[in-house]
């Protein structure tokens, strides 16, 4: 009998403790956001190719009006209002995780529609598709070139210019290195296939983190 | 001895207390940051290092940055930077790889033709937190572009400008040995910058990876 009055505090006790460690992990810092996928499952992605259509493949989606596609112009309403695609929505890019932009985002994916996504040029497109694709929107592509290589292609009427991706090679440094020498008018130097010599290893750094100190 | 009830209690307090440190890493995922996190860094340009910067890095062989390559080795092997180091885009997640990327004794600059792989590549670092990654900004495009075969600025153009083009026709010099402006005195000096050109940077990397006393 004695005995139970001392342990009906302790009970109590415990029961609060055990409320106050089940309410501190259910609340805590539950974020917003998460990434779906890990950093190498993003990394495979990226290397995949079919992350990206050309100005012309996306006019003739946005001209025709495909359905299953929908236009998101990253720049902003100043811009936006200026001209962009036909049929784009405007969500600039620090806006796409605000509450209101976000929910757009995710009912036209649950429609099952594919996001275009654009900016000026067609590095400004990169990073808000790389956010997207690893809060697990699959259907998300990048317009190559931005609105700015997508409005050059309505201006050339003549289809004359042709649209180079941003990750080719403009030029090659031995064209670069024959022009500026005939431009000096000098002779071509014997040791110029010199300069692009490079045999810099990466191998080294690996060791360093088992090497010690003295 | 008897098993009370306040054995009971106490172990299933610590039962309970166990099962909740069991749930908190799970939760925190402590190394990553948040995806709002990672869309804000895409407003600021910090981590761009212009053309001009990155000329300067290397003619002035700037021992606090490491020029980083991540196109494919035919690609490196064909052109680079002085001094840069080759890791293919591909490779980024090996083990080897990381190692390197996450010694932040040194600033680490990116590139590749436009910015765009280099900065693919810069995302995923920067999801892991790592601070001290940068990315050229236009990557060797621009730099043909700028520092290769830089515009002349007109006669009203404004001073920032000349002296933009002076300093960019000095890393033109430096980095081809060429001088399509210059007369025969500078011609000489063209030869000369050609062979003290071709030492390597090599050197600085050993150094900052090797312990010490």
């Amino acid at each position: 009998m004695e005995q139970k009055t001392t342990l009906s505090p302790l009970i109590y006790m415990a029961f609060a403790m055990a409320l106050i460690i089940l309410i501190g992990i259910v609340t805590l810092r539950k974020p917003e956001y998460t990434f779906a996928i890990s950093t190498s499952e993003t990394h495979a992605l990226v290397m995949e190719d079919q992350n990206s259509l050309s100005p012309a493949e996306s006019r003739a989606i946005a001209e025709a009006r495909t359905g299953g596609f929908r236009f998101i112009d990253l720049r902003n309403a100043y811009d936006f209002h200026q001209g962009t695609v036909a049929g784009a929505l405007n969500l600039p890019t620090h806006s796409l995780l605000l509450p209101k932009a976000f929910d757009q985002l995710r009912s036209m994916d649950e429609e099952g529609a594919t996001l275009v996504l654009f900016g000026h040029g067609g590095a400004a497109a990169n990073g808000p598709w790389m956010v997207l694709r690893q809060l697990g929107f699959a259907r998300v592509k990048v317009l190559e070139g931005g609105y700015s290589a997508y409005q050059a292609m309505l201006k050339d009427s003549g289809g004359t210019q042709e649209f180079v991706p941003e990750e080719m090679a403009r030029y090659s440094y031995q064209d670069v290195v024959d022009s500026l020498i005939s431009a000096a008018g000098q002779a071509v130097p014997a040791d110029r296939e010199k300069v692009p010599e490079k045999v810099v290893p990466v191998k080294k750094a690996r060791s360093s983190a088992v090497e010690g100190g003295c | 001895m008897k098993i009370t009830k306040r054995h009971i209690v106490l172990a299933g307090l610590l039962f309970i207390a166990g099962f909740g440190l069991l749930l908190l890493p799970m939760q925190e995922n402590s190394k990553e940051i948040s995806p709002e996190e990672l869309l804000a860094e895409l407003n600021d340009d910090t981590r761009f290092y212009t053309t001009d910067q990155v000329a300067r890095m290397i003619i002035d062989k700037d021992p606090s940055f490491l020029l980083i390559d991540v196109r494919s080795p035919e690609a490196f092997g064909s052109f680079s930077l002085e001094g840069a180091i080759n890791l293919p885009f591909a490779d980024l997640m090996s083990p080897d790889a990381l190692d390197l990327l996450s010694d932040d004794t040194r600033s680490l600059v990116l590139y590749s033709n436009d910015h765009v792989l280099a900065e693919q590549a810069w995302m995923l670092l920067r999801r892991m937190n790592l601070t001290h990654i940068h990315i050229m900004e236009g990557g060797l495009n621009r730099w043909m572009e700028t520092i290769l075969m830089p515009t002349a600025p007109g006669p009203a153009e404004s001073a920032e400008a000349h002296a933009l083009y002076s300093e960019r026709s000095g890393a033109r010099l430096y980095f081809t040995g060429i001088n399509p402006a210059g007369d025969a005195g500078t011609a000489q000096a063209t030869t000369q910058t050609q062979q003290e050109k071709v030492v390597p940077v090599k050197k600085a990397r050993q150094s900052a990876v090797e312990g010490g006393c």
